[in-house]
């Protein structure tokens, strides 16, 4: 497997949709490649990131009232 | 335990049940998924709300084809992406702009891996601004696919109901939503740490950045 390769199953990888095979090449890859090591961690951490930026948050509670009064007069 | 009203005058009350169900459950993905999408409070508020009435009213027809938060989300997708139409909501970058971009650069990999071996706890504020820059600056069907993906944790495969895509156009937009991320935090946001130690970003630089897109 070369560098190219390697950056199109990234995100198979890490998305764990890839067969034993594919695991081991791919590991044999990065173990040998520092570049492909420093890129499939970055890509880790990128999703980190976005998730810790835009964690979840409370709705207001004004969603439901609304929402379930719509619904009466609709019924 | 729900509690159904019509139960109590002996009405047929399976899909109120069905809907109190899902409202409960659904409330608070459904909200912050539109919030990721529309970043504005009110409108995800309104959009929220529009979202679970459009459930209510088509639940008969729903026939469980797919699953549940599968038919939900793709509500929620489709009444994102209207507002996004009819509002003429921010300029942002056609699909296919962002498909060139993606070919003329190369990512910074060591800055990335730098910045990037901070914990997350010391993510200053400006930098959360930059990264929400970022997400509103992608085409809208790049926005949903990664937020789907890394935010609300759905598989390619489920994705790709959702949005009726191909399953390859899910991986394709995917990885280029990722690929443009790592190069956003690497050359467009300065970024350094302050005497604490805290990850910083010089949010000028990173504001007249985004603004040029
Ligand atoms: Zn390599």
């Amino acid at each position: 497997m070369n560098c190219v390769e390697f950056n199109a199953i990234i995100d198979s990888f890490l998305d764990k949709e890839m067969d034993d095979k594919e695991v081991a090449e791919f590991e044999l890859h990065f173990t040998s490649c520092e570049k492909c090591r420093n890129e499939l961690e970055s890509f880790d951490k990128c999703s980190r990131i976005l998730r810790y930026v835009l964690r979840d948050v409370n709705p207001p509670l004004s969603i439901k009232d609304i929402v379930f009064r719509k619904i009466d007069n609709i019924r | 335990m729900l509690i159904c009203e019509k139960e109590l005058i002996g009405g047929d009350c399976m899909p109120d049940i069905q809907f109190n169900d899902i409202f409960n459950t659904y409330q608070k993905p459904i909200y912050n998924y539109v919030l990721r999408m529309v970043r504005n409070n009110d409108i995800a508020e309104e959009l929220s709300q529009e979202i679970f009435i459009k459930t209510y009213n088509n639940l008969s027809s729903f026939q469980g084809n797919s699953k549940i938060s599968t038919w939900i989300y793709q509500i929620a997708t489709n009444t994102c992406l209207d507002y996004f139409r009819t509002s003429g909501y921010k300029k942002s970058k056609s699909t296919d702009q962002l498909d060139q971009d993606f070919f003329s650069e190369e990512t910074q990999i060591d800055d990335v891996s730098k910045i990037l071996s901070l914990e997350e706890g010391l993510i200053k504020s400006e930098m959360a601004e930059c990264i929400r820059d970022y997400i509103e600056s992608l085409p809208g069907d790049y926005r949903t696919v990664i937020i789907l993906h890394d935010l609300e944790g759905f598989k390619n495969r489920e994705i790709a109901n959702i949005l009726d895509f191909s399953l390859d156009t899910v991986k394709i937009r995917l990885h280029r939503a990722r690929k443009k991320l790592q190069s956003i935090l690497a050359s467009n946001c300065d970024f350094y740490r302050d005497k604490n130690d805290v990850l910083c970003c010089d949010r000028k630089s990173c504001k007249d950045d985004c603004e040029d897109q």
